[in-house]
């Protein structure tokens, strides 16, 4: 029986926000199945991937989580399996009245995102007015509850010049730490590549700036993302932590959509089956995962690295061109500057 | 070369390091002496093995860019919480950040509220480690204190005591409490619905209020720490209550404050004693508190005074608590003087 240390589920393909950068596998041009079960259904799903998995955690995320009303019995329920529960949300309908029916002890992290300092900014990047002034409220609210926090950003073109201020507005708000994200294309942002998408040189000076900052503010800052060690200088930063593509791995991300349908990751719009019918065991050794872990592009032969790094994220190659053995398309847009590691 | 291939390489030559070992055996001088030279040979490989390995392994990896206790691709990171480390930088990016109109008022006022409430937190409990020694610590409250005096006025957040919101919801749910808990001893005080909301509001008031007041300085450290007591005390009382839906054991009669004997009042007007010392040798404290303060003291005297209250004690332990009675009292007649005339007088 395969040992999964925690998956994510996402609630709802629903969101009230409209990010340009969003990777939700159903935003790709693809035919991805749509839809929710009710509750009692998900429940029935949500126990029977613990019982084959015995996962201890469990991140929430969406479209917006929040915008089921029967989250709060999703917790309860994961809560009293004894799971772990992290919840990704936009921020925007945690309001005081939800903050206070998730807490305290009920989310053990809150990952909301922090896009920039500029409310301007922020916005455009959400898709939707407000957003900025939303997602601090709850983030402030939060921290006074004593919740732990975490902020995202997404690294873009647009919200880079202002990443050390937003860096700065997380410890102003006493968040706990901040994922530094670099913008991996896949659901809506692979139609916003050109708008987005900034150099390896430009993300690497603000990778040096997360450096400064996490050591001045004692501010744990990671970078989630698979950044190529072809494209990026790991080797200068102490204190930032970089991760590379763990599909497949007891520590992978499996991802359960609202119907049943389980993925690879959050990012991948491959399907290995549903866990309505068929088993966690048999996804996971099922030939689509055998192929979706063996992928790397070509690009990558030779490279030392080849077999850690995978090609930086084979889910937004797929979602770019259509194959997860194709390049990631950070490495297709600059791969020519790439140094081998 | 992949990791994986590299720890199986160095698990193989320590294999072979092992067994050579167990051949010939673990010590080095008779190792020289005995056995075929092959196997000595074979030993010294599997070490030089194990070395080159290790040492490769180590040193190539490319700014340890897999840290195998960190994460893999959207996991959480790793963080440690409740040291409030930055606040010496919180305070002042936060007051930057007000002043450019980059949050909402709003947001501002609450972001605020949670920079007092940690940095009332850390004042009350100081956490150890790099950074958190008493001179820091102290440090830290000396550049808060201005940044927080000016943030409050500029948010318009009240500045005295019983116009805050925190402070009138400590003392109406204290109130609250121990009005639910003052029925015939041995009767349920309340339902185990009631236990658990008076339970977690006397919780919020022990980590959240109480903190924050004392970190937008309404409140004096030994004011904070003299009302946390009578809080923690409260809320065990709230806990082991009787309630009227559930079978439980009543440990403690459950009639206002519980009224302890003699040993256990003499250890809580102990525990008082170097606080309360600390306001009368400030010569400040702010009145609507200390009152609360010292209603509880007294009632702790009142025990102490009663003569019953001794009977189960020895001679030393009673001469002690004794002791310790006359001490505060004398403490609490000279800190009514930090009154000020009583609220009735003020509306005469
Ligand atoms: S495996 Fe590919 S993407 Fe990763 S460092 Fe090597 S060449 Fe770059
Ligand atoms: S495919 Fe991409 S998103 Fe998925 S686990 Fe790998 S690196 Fe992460």
């Amino acid at each position: 029986m395969p040992r999964q240390d925690s998956f994510v589920f996402e609630v709802t393909q629903r969101c009230n926000h409209d990010c340009p950068h969003c990777y939700n596998a159903w935003k790709n041009p693809v035919d991805y199945p749509m839809g929710e079960l009710p509750t009692g259904e998900t429940l029935a799903m949500l126990g029977e991937l613990l019982d084959e998995t015995g996962a201890s955690l469990v991140s929430l995320t969406g479209g917006e989580p929040m915008l089921r009303p029967d989250i709060y019995e999703m917790v309860d329920y994961l809560n009293a399996r004894r799971v772990t529960v992290n919840l990704i949300t936009n921020g925007g309908l945690l309001d005081d009245a939800a903050i206070a029916r998730l807490s305290p002890g009920k989310i053990s992290v809150f990952e909301l995102p922090l896009l920039s300092v500029e409310r301007s900014i922020h916005d455009r990047m959400s898709g939707k007015a407000g957003a900025f002034d939303r997602a601090t409220a709850a983030m402030a609210e939060l921290k006074l509850r004593r919740q732990r926090v975490v902020g995202v950003f997404v690294a873009t073109k647009l919200n880079l010049p202002t990443w050390r201020e937003t860096a700065e507005l997380a410890v102003a708000l006493g968040l706990d730490g901040v994922m530094f994200n670099r913008f991996n294309p896949g659901g809506a942002g692979v139609r916003n590549l050109e708008m987005l998408q900034a150099s390896p040189a430009e993300v690497q000076a603000a990778l040096d700036v997360a450096e400064e900052m996490s050591g001045r503010y004692e501010l744990p800052i990671s970078c989630s993302i698979a950044m190529p060690p072809c494209l990026f200088d790991t080797k200068r930063y102490k204190r930032l932590g970089f991760g590379f593509c763990a599909a497949g791995t007891a520590r992978a991300y499996y991802t359960l959509d609202p119907l049943g349908n389980v993925r690879p990751c959050n990012h991948t719009p491959t399907i290995l089956g549903n866990i309505r019918e068929t088993t966690f065991e048999a996804m996971a050794g099922s030939p689509a995962m055998k192929d979706f872990m063996a992928a790397r592009p070509a690009f990558c032969g030779g490279c030392r690295l080849e077999m850690e790094c995978l090609g930086g994220c084979k889910a937004a190659a797929e979602a770019a061109t259509g194959s997860a053995w194709h390049c990631d398309p950070f490495l297709t847009a600059f791969g020519e500057d790439a140094v081998r590691p | 070369m992949p990791y994986r291939a590299a720890g199986l390489l160095m698990a193989l030559g320590g294999l072979v390091a092992v067994v050579g070992l167990i051949l010939i055996g673990v010590d080095v001088h008779a190792a020289k002496q005995r056995g075929p030279r092959w196997k000595r040979r074979l030993l010294g490989a599997g070490l030089a093995v194990l070395g080159i390995w290790g040492a490769w392994f180590s040193a190539s990896r490319p700014g340890s860019p897999f840290k195998p206790d960190v994460m893999c691709c959207y996991a959480p990171i790793p963080m440690e919480v409740g040291c409030a480390g930055n606040l010496r930088e919180r305070l002042p990016l936060l007051e930057k950040l007000i002043a450019e109109a980059k949050l909402d008022p709003g947001v501002a006022r609450t972001a605020l509220a949670a920079a007092e409430m940690d940095l009332g937190r850390i004042s009350m409990h100081p956490c150890s480690g790099p950074g958190m020694s008493a001179e820091e610590m102290t440090a830290i409250r000396d550049l808060a204190r201005p940044i927080v005096e000016r943030l409050r006025a500029r948010l318009g957040e009240p500045v005295s005591l019983e116009e805050a919101p925190e402070w009138k919801a400590l003392t109406g749910q204290w109130d609250d409490a121990a009005a639910a808990l003052a029925v015939e001893p041995g009767a349920p005080a309340f339902d185990s619905q009631t236990q658990q909301r008076l339970a977690d509001a006397l919780e919020r008031l022990l980590h959240a209020d109480l903190p924050r007041l004392l970190g937008a300085g309404l409140l004096s450290e030994p004011e904070a720490r003299l009302l946390e007591l009578d809080l923690v005390r409260l809320s065990g009382a709230v806990r082991r209550a009787r309630v009227s839906d559930r079978e439980t054991t009543p440990t403690v009669a459950s009639s206002g404050l519980p009224v302890p004997p003699a040993g256990e009042s003499a250890r809580d007007i102990g525990l008082r004693a170097e606080s309360l010392k600390k306001i009368l040798a400030s010569g400040v404290a702010h009145p609507a508190a200390l009152r609360r303060i010292l209603a509880s003291v007294r009632k702790d005297l009142e025990v102490l005074d009663r003569p019953a209250s001794y009977d189960l004690m020895g001679a030393t332990e009673r001469a002690k608590a004794e002791q310790i009675r006359d001490a505060v009292k004398a403490e609490v007649e000279k800190l009514k003087n930090l009154l000020g005339p009583a609220p009735e007088d003020k509306r005469d």
